[in-house]
């Protein structure tokens, strides 16, 4: 029993979310073999039996190949459930067919039988899988498992720097335009400030840039926000937009529309800042303002800062 | 030329979930097509209408009789046909790989293939790539933008990616694209187009026409859970700098955030 853990990497690091894979790994006493897609020199630290690093750039193509000829070896292959997790997990899924369940929060290996938990319905149930198929094929989505790492005495892992095979791409990537790169990615971040149609405007939106800033965190909205233009599709919450699991969601004038819970519900810690003291988003928050966002959230970033 | 939309009737995203001696059942039975089904119906009538116009476009769903439905709306919405795939009924769903074997095998002679970029019920996200591989066309999920270029055979697509980033490609076809909402607006069906799609054919396809037994994969969940309700929200009392401080305070003593 061997699991194999794709990790995504940032600024030649491993990202969190690799790190809650390898914790569960070291949690459950499974030995792992760590595979990079990107530099990291933090990789051969945590326990990996084997690290593969890919230092260049691959297609999801290509990278999708490389974890399938991987695949053989292993009872489970882990992965983020991120944008570019679930597509290169579903290439893989494709060429493979094996199967391949995405965006799981909870899982458990015994001998041979995987258990996973994956939300179904938006998060309005959860529903608990045993899968007998190995290798199988799984994301986690980010924030799930949570990152405990232990010390690891042992560090002399094997380093193999495979090529890829590169195979004639059908789609060709001719250019990648950034994000907001010196923020964290909205799936990912510990804290989202979101904010609703009660905004009025984009410019309004630069007051939870700040409180965001000053807490380390990023910024989302609601899809009302997003159709009236105020914030960009990339950043929107919900049963239709991005599922976002931080340490604190703090809900800027936003009702708590089923479509919107859907999306922020597995928060861990939910702050609302609403004028309607029976706004439905207080039903399933931990801590509620009844206030002008206008007047708390410049207020409350003060106070941080 | 072929165009087909792959579409999915899913719950009502105003249902509630109720779990009765561990069966599942929704507060609302009524159904919608998933909703980024919707932009990807849209985007294959414009694939149509702006570069392809001698094309066929095809609405295909996999699902109960209740599907009928959706491919009704594909139909008055402007798509030429329809097939329905169905099954018999299962208390679990169909793994994503055995639904885009169904729809690959189904689709006997395609050129461009929208889909949703996952459904909203299992957010499952491999469909379309299933699909793909069983054509050897090219497969490109998250679509925010097309651009066709008919006589080149190819397509310039934009997807985004994670933290917005945003990735160009340039994609031979036959190709798949998974849909993403913000790329158009979809219409709705029409009077005359709800008359029409009356008299448009839907083909009826059995999944045990398409996929052998052995690589049929139902999802049987061993149980469901509800989430756990929430304690009642704690409410921050106060003038708004007495609230601000407090919330400061909570964010940096109690949940460690600062
Ligand atoms: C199929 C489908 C999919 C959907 N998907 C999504 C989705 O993914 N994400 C999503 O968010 N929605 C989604 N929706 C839309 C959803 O139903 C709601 O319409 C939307 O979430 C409402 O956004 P809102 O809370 O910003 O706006 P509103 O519901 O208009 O709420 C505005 C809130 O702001 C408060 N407010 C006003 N002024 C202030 C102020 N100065 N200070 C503090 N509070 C103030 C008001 O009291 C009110 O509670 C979907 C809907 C459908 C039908």
């Amino acid at each position: 029993m061997k699991i194999l853990v794709i990790a995504e990497t940032k600024e030649s690091k491993l990202k969190s979310t690799a790190l809650e894979m390898i914790s569960f790994c070291q949690q459950a006493k499974i030995p792992f073999d760590l595979l990079t897609l990107g530099p990291a020199e933090d990789a051969h630290t945590l326990g990996a039996e084997t690290c593969i690093g890919v230092h260049q750039i691959l297609s999801a193509r290509d990278s999708a190949s490389l974890v399938a000829q991987h695949l053989p070896a292993y009872t489970l292959i882990l992965g983020t459930a991120s944008l570019a997790g679930k597509d290169l997990f579903a290439r893989v899924s494709a060429q493979s067919m094996r199967h391949l369940y995405q965006d799981v929060t909870q899982l458990a290996l015994q001998g041979e039988t995987l258990t996973i938990t994956k939300p179904i319905y938006a998060g309005k149930a959860f529903a608990k899988i045993e899968v007998n198929t190995v290798p199988a094929l799984v994301t986690v989505r980010p924030n799930a498992l949570g990152v405990h790492l232990t010390e690891q005495e042992n560090t002399s892992t094997q380093t193999n720097k495979s090529e890829a095979t590169t195979t004639t791409d059908r789609e060709v990537l001719t250019k990648v335009e950034q994000g907001q790169s010196e923020r964290p990615d909205l799936t990912e971040s510990r804290v989202v400030i979101s904010g609703g149609r009660s905004l009025k405007n984009s410019e309004n939106f630069n007051i939870l840039w700040q409180l965001a800033d000053c807490l380390g965190g990023t910024v989302g909205a609601s899809r009302a926000a997003v159709d009236a233009g105020y914030a960009t599709h990339a950043m929107q919450v919900g049963q239709t937009g991005k599922t976002v699991s931080p340490k604190v969601y703090v809900a800027c004038g936003i009702s708590g529309a089923i479509q919107h819970l859907a999306g922020m519900k597995t928060s861990k810690h939910i702050i609302a800042i609403n004028t309607d003291p029976d706004a439905p988003i207080f039903k399933i928050a931990d801590y509620g303002i009844v206030s002008d966002l206008f007047e708390l959230v410049p207020k409350l970033t003060e106070k941080l800062s | 030329m072929n165009i087909a939309v792959c579409i999915k009737q899913v719950p009502n995203t105003e249902a509630q979930v109720i779990l009765n001696d561990g069966i599942l059942a929704f507060s609302d039975p009524k159904k919608i097509i998933n909703p980024y089904d919707e932009f990807a119906i849209e985007a294959a009538l414009r694939a149509k209408e702006q570069a392809f116009p001698d094309a066929s476009v095809t609405a295909i769903t996999l699902g109960p009789e209740s599907a009928t439905e959706a491919l009704r709306t594909a139909l008055a919405m402007g798509c030429d046909q329809a097939i329905h795939i169905t099954h018999e009924p299962h208390p679990g769903w169909l793994a994503p790989l055995t639904v885009g074997q169904a729809i690959g095998a189904a689709l006997r002679q395609v050129d461009l293939v929208f889909c949703g970029r996952q459904g909203i019920d299992h957010d499952d996200f491999t469909v379309p790539y299933v699909i793909a591989n069983a054509h050897q066309m090219s497969c490109i999920n998250v679509v925010k933008e097309i651009t066709y270029k008919p006589e080149e055979k190819k397509l310039w697509v934009v997807r985004e990616s994670d933290g917005g980033q945003k990735e160009y490609f340039e994609c031979p076809m036959p190709a798949v694209l998974g849909i993403s909402i913000g790329l158009n607006k979809p219409r709705y069906p029409s009077l005359p187009g709800i008359m029409k799609a009356k008299k448009k054919a839907i083909e009826s396809l059995n999944l045990t026409d398409l996929v052998s037994d052995s690589n049929c994969t139902w999802i049987q969940p061993s149980t469901y859970e509800l989430p756990k309700a929430k304690e009642a929200c704690k409410m921050i009392k106060g003038d708004i700098a007495e609230q601000a401080s407090e919330l400061a305070r909570i964010l940096k003593e109690d949940l460690h955030i600062v």
